[in-house]
């Protein structure tokens, strides 16, 4: 293992294989921003799907939207709220590539500005986006079919 | 300020089996891609109820109070000790929104526990969650 006498030198080195970035918006050509809704009141343990987007291949950085930043999506007549980061708290996010492998597990929470301070939450992760999902831990928060999660995708 | 890059990572949880007391030490439960793999850990976060209030396991989730009483301890595959923190530093967001990043280093998970400082806000069946950050080697 390499021994490293100063931080530069460590950060140096993490950022030269990839591991770090100095902190800012993710740098990637394409953001989208992308609904999870469900079609009932979300269960424990049940993966839920996101609709298939052909073009996402890989992610470089995501933001769980809360209430604090959009209140609510209107969709073919139905308006479906967005949760407070405490709604975010009973799910967690799994990022799968081509071959069924899980990638990256982040708990919805850490990837909202209000716990993270507004930093974004930086990936070097392949994806399969047809097979990434959200499964539920818990619903402390009472969610149902009226919510949805929201997230910004950089890719 | 330097933010991690997630390459690969994976959650892991430790239960608190017994009545919670200062001393006591509790390896993780099973997580087959941590273990007996060439994991370099770049990077660790930790997890209190108000992040994530139930584990993947059905577990609930140490309070942010109880966390205080609680450390982290990493092992190499070398049989040393080469962390130990408080989980409370290891929280995203009493870090400005960054997390903790290692000098990497060969992980024996097998090794791996939460360590009571004192029993202080915790209760037996709670588990501590910590997603670790890692590349294969």
């Amino acid at each position: 293992m390499v021994n490293y006498t100063t931080y530069k030198e460590l950060y140096g080195a993490h950022e030269a294989a990839g591991l770090i970035t100095t902190t800012g918006r993710p740098s990637a050509p394409n953001k989208y921003l992308i609904p999870l809704y469900f079609n009932e009141t979300p269960a424990v343990g049940k993966r839920y799907y996101f609709t298939p987007f052909n073009d996402l291949k890989k992610v470089r950085g995501i933001r769980a939207i809360t209430n604090g930043q959009t209140t609510s999506i209107k969709k073919n007549g139905t308006t479906y709220n967005v949760p407070t980061a405490d709604g975010y708290k009973d799910a967690v996010l799994y990022l799968l590539d081509e071959r069924q492998n899980v990638c990256a597990a982040i708990p919805l929470n850490v990837l909202t500005a209000e716990a993270n301070d507004g930093k974004p939450v930086y990936f070097n992760t392949p994806v399969e986006w047809r097979s990434c999902f959200v499964e539920f831990n818990s619903n402390t928060a009472s969610l149902t079919t009226s919510n949805l999660f929201l997230f910004e995708i950089s890719a | 300020m330097q933010s991690l890059i997630i390459s690969k990572s994976r959650l892991v949880s430790a239960e608190v089996t017994a009545t919670p007391g200062a001393g006591q030490q509790y390896n993780f439960k099973t997580q087959a891609d941590l273990e007996n793999k060439n994991i370099m850990l770049y990077g660790v976060e930790a997890y209190s109820e108000s992040q994530l209030a139930v584990d993947i396991n059905g577990k609930t989730t140490v309070s942010a109070d109880g966390c205080k009483n609680i450390t982290l301890q990493l092992w190499d595959r070398d049989n040393k000790k080469v962390v130990e923190i408080p989980v409370t530093s290891l929280i995203r967001s009493n870090n400005g929104g960054l997390v903790v990043i290692l000098k990497p280093f060969a992980l024996d998970f097998s090794k791996c526990n939460i360590h009571l400082t004192a029993g202080t806000n915790i209760s037996q069946n709670e588990t501590v969650s910590f997603n670790f950050y890692y590349k294969e080697f």
